[in-house]
């Protein structure tokens, strides 16, 4: 008791100031609104940061379990992606026997690429494609992107493609109305870079607004079915036997990046033969 | 003995309605205008004040002056903090021949000069205590600063002036 008192006496400034401030912050949390706010906030944040260190201790510890899941996941994904690959094929196959086409629409190769270089705001615009001769690009190849219909390989040299879009005045695709099956020759006139003309279409065509076009499968470049664009409007031409369409391009040339060059085995015969009968 | 707790009971008295009704209207008005004068009543108590009733009488008037400004805790967790440092700052002033513990720390006694050195370190503690609190974090240690710069100046020009116009022995 008697050191009690003495060491009250020696530390008792401090160690009263210690129990006074005490009782001052008690009561300025107790009865002060913001500062009450404040420390519920402080102890929050604490409190959250270490159950954040927890949660990422945890997590780091469960990762061979996740790692087991995300194996399993890949190997039932890799599955279904299989039987569904087959079943396309199935489909194809069906498709190749009822169309009666000659076989190009099987075996199509395609070669991915990425545009380099694009204009978009002249008649005459062309775009560069990073795949060339010694990647098997030829002229004459069709452009696709995930879309629709981009445009033609016009040149190549050992490295690069010039590519003749659909936004070209030179560029003409046989392409034709989906729902009916009759068709025409698609051209650009500008200067909107996602409208074109599908021309030479008769006038007793089935036809309305918002029909899709695909391409036709006459030109030697392009298979039958790919998307090109809508029907916006419809005119007729003077004379009355043939009706022009305005279409709406599905392929956003402003913003071409990723693009498909396709390959058909009997792109050459086709050609030569219409070049024999042009002849 | 019995007029030394008069004079300081009067002090305290005058202290505390000058804090408490007008120099909290000012602040009301305007707030970067934070003039403290109170602690004027812990700085002058006598030099023979038995230190836990330095504390003691700190936290009192910060009590006091709480009721006033109707924030339980803060002026007395400020006014604590600088009755405790008082026997720091009397320690770090120390005259050579030391004091004469039956006088006040006052500016009759020990110099106007002394004295405000005196006065502006405590009253400097007390602001930094007082806005610290009053925010409750150091996140706005800007905000902070700035607070006591102003207070500070304000408040040493009423020190000053209570020093001159009173300059009180005890």
């Amino acid at each position: 008791m008697r050191d009690l008192f003495l060491l009250f006496v020696r530390y008792g400034g401090f160690l009263l100031f210690l129990l006074l401030e005490s009782l001052s912050f008690w009561l300025i949390v107790r009865y002060n609104e913001e500062q009450r706010a404040i420390f519920d906030n402080s102890i929050n944040l604490i409190v959250n940061k270490i159950d954040d260190r927890l949660q990422r201790i945890s997590d780091y510890l469960s990762l061979a379990d996740i790692n087991e899941q995300l194996a399993t996941q890949n190997a039932a994904l890799l599955d279904s992606l299989l039987e569904q690959k087959a079943f396309i094929q199935q489909l194809q196959n069906a498709c190749a026997a009822d169309t009666l086409t000659f076989d190009t629409t099987q075996a199509i190769a395609v070669y991915p690429a990425t545009v380099v270089s694009n204009s978009i705001a002249s008649p005459n615009n062309v775009f560069i494609i990073d795949k060339g001769r010694r990647h098997g690009i030829h002229p004459l190849m069709g452009v696709i992107t995930h879309e629709g219909v981009a445009g033609i390989v016009k040149a190549t040299n050992e490295r690069y493609s010039l590519v003749l879009p659909l936004i070209n005045r030179q560029a003409r695709l046989s392409a034709m109305i989906a729902r009916s099956g009759y068709f025409g020759s698609l051209r650009w006139e500008g200067p909107a870079p996602n409208v074109a003309l599908l021309e030479d279409v008769p006038g007793y065509a089935d036809v309305e607004q918002g029909d899709l076009i695909i391409t036709s499968g006459y030109s030697a470049i392009f298979p039958k079915g790919i998307p090109v664009g809508h029907v916006t409007a419809v005119r007729e031409m003077p004379g009355g036997a043939f009706i022009q369409l305005e279409v709406a391009l599905r392929t956003d040339f402003a913003r071409l990046n990723r693009v498909f060059v396709l390959r058909r085995p009997a792109a050459p015969e086709l050609v030569s033969t219409k070049i024999a009968t042009q002849q | 003995m019995n007029s030394t707790i008069l004079t300081n009971t009067v002090r305290f008295v005058v202290l505390l309605l000058l804090q408490g009704l007008i120099l909290r209207r000012i602040a009301m008005e305007w707030p970067y205008f934070h003039i403290v004068l109170y602690p004027l009543f812990i700085l002058l108590l006598p030099l023979r004040t038995p230190r836990p009733l330095v504390i003691l009488l700190g936290f009192l008037a910060g009590i006091a002056v709480d009721l006033f400004y109707q924030t339980p805790g803060l002026h007395a967790s400020a006014a604590t903090f600088t009755a405790f440092a008082r026997a720091l700052v009397l320690r770090y002033l120390e005259p050579r021949g030391g004091y004469n513990v039956n006088y006040s720390p006052t500016a009759w006694r020990l110099g106007l000069g002394w004295f405000l050195r005196y006065s502006a370190i405590l009253m400097l503690l007390h602001l930094l205590f007082y806005f610290s609190v009053e925010a409750f974090t150091f996140v706005w240690l800007g905000e902070i600063l700035l607070k006591t710069g102003l207070s500070f100046i304000f408040s040493m020009l009423f020190v000053f002036i209570y020093t001159v116009v009173f300059n009180p022995a005890e």
